[in-house]
């Protein structure tokens, strides 16, 4: 007889969502097959709605056309609940290709950087017009002097290197070679790439 | 296990096909929602349909949602939208006024947008309430305090267990007990008004 007296405890415990997930799924199942069950699970919600003032009389009819209408639609298969936990793996994945491209990029840098930026060994020669041309993006006349590098500590700057001149008046030049001295800081953090961070633009002649 | 836990899990058995958790989310959350589309659509009938269009879009979409919400605030917003979308089709405008779905756990949103429940309905709901407060008041005291600290307090019953210096195991028994006896009352009113 107390059997029979306590069996909506669980009901009762899972109301207030308070069974572990063991209990919980015998609970689903019960509930599946027991419309008793069921029926007393929604007037222990219908209480806690009227105690809350969100009681509203008839929505207790609602949650049997919800489940008929269901009933025609297809259950949501595992390999779409897998798929979620693939999210979470992506999510893991994800940073961990991040840095592969990053070291990657790293990598590239390191061995094409000193190519292109280490003016200073005399192995590869002057630092020629299309290096410079890369890092201007800009016409450029007169004496640029070496762009300096922090790499492996061969920065040493020796000289000024002649650059062709282009095709513009005198006081435009001065004007763009003005901006782009001013403005050298911002290059390396903008379109340039970060490489450019340790690269130094020094301005001509008088101008800086 | 905390109400949000609670229906974490539910969401993850749905996820992986059970359709049972689905109802047992609908169950929980019917009267919560169909009282948030009341405040849209007015018309009694009318919401019930607009409630049952927002869970079945609930269901369907329920794979893509990741729990970054709790379920019933994930809920709210389709709630919300599937009214509004109802009253546009319908050639209504919707109303500007909106409850953040954060808010809307903490609120009594009774203050915010005008109740528009028929005067009979609002019967109903009263005779309702004031049947289960009444069938609280009736309880034993040790009943009566734990459903109290349950349905009132939030608590759960770890925190009730603590409170009343008892094991987990008797307040889940005397919550029962108490869910019983007010039972016993409802259920011949829930039945006349053919909930």
């Amino acid at each position: 007889m107390a059997m029979q007296d306590n069996k909506f405890e669980p009901i009762s415990a899972v109301a207030d969502g308070e069974l572990d997930a063991d209990e919980l799924r015998f609970l689903l199942r019960r509930v599946e097959s027991d419309p008793e069950a069921r029926e007393a699970l929604g007037r222990y919600h219908a209480m806690s709605a009227a105690v809350r003032h969100e009681y509203v009389p008839g929505a207790d009819s609602l949650a049997d056309r919800v489940r008929a209408s269901i009933d025609g639609e297809p259950a949501h298969t595992a390999p779409e609940a897998s798929a979620q936990a693939g999210g979470a793996t992506g999510r893991w994945l994800r940073p961990v290709g991040g840095m592969a491209i990053a070291a990657s990029v790293a990598l590239g840098v390191l061995i094409v950087g000193p190519t292109l930026f280490d003016a200073g060994n005399p192995a590869q020669g002057p630092v020629s017009e299309p290096s410079v041309a890369v890092i201007q993006g800009a016409p450029f006349e007169g004496q640029l002097e070496r762009v300096a590098t922090s790499s492996g500590g061969q920065s040493a700057a020796t000289g000024a290197v002649p650059i062709a001149s282009a095709s513009l008046d005198a006081e435009a030049r001065q004007r763009l070679n003005a901006y782009f001295v001013n403005h050298s800081e911002y290059a390396a953090d903008g379109q340039l790439g970060t490489s450019l961070k340790y690269a130094r633009i020094m301005g001509h002649g008088s101008e800086r | 296990m905390s109400t949000a836990n609670a229906d974490r899990e539910l969401v993850k058995r749905v996820q992986a096909g059970d359709k049972q958790a689905f109802d047992m989310l609908v169950l929980k959350y019917q009267h919560k929602l169909v009282k948030l589309i009341s405040r849209y659509v007015h018309d009694h009938a009318e919401a019930l349909d607009v409630s049952q269009e927002a869970f079945i879009k609930a269901y369907r979409a329920i794979p893509n949602f990741r729990g970054d919400s709790s379920f019933y605030t994930w809920l709210y917003r389709i709630g919300i939208n599937t009214a509004k979308n109802h009253l546009v089709s319908q050639g209504r405008r919707p109303p500007d006024s909106d409850i953040d779905a954060q808010d809307a756990e903490r609120y009594d949103i009774e203050s915010r947008l005008k109740d528009q429940e028929s005067p009979e309905a609002l019967a109903q709901r009263d005779q309702v309430q004031a049947t289960v407060i009444s069938a609280i008041e009736e309880l034993p005291e040790d009943l009566r305090v734990a459903i109290t600290l349950r349905e009132f307090q939030g608590m759960t019953y770890e925190e009730i267990a603590q409170a009343m210096e008892c094991p987990i195991g008797t307040v889940r028994s005397r919550i029962f007990r108490a869910r019983e006896a007010i039972d016993r009352r409802l259920r011949p009113l829930i039945s006349d008004i053919g909930g």
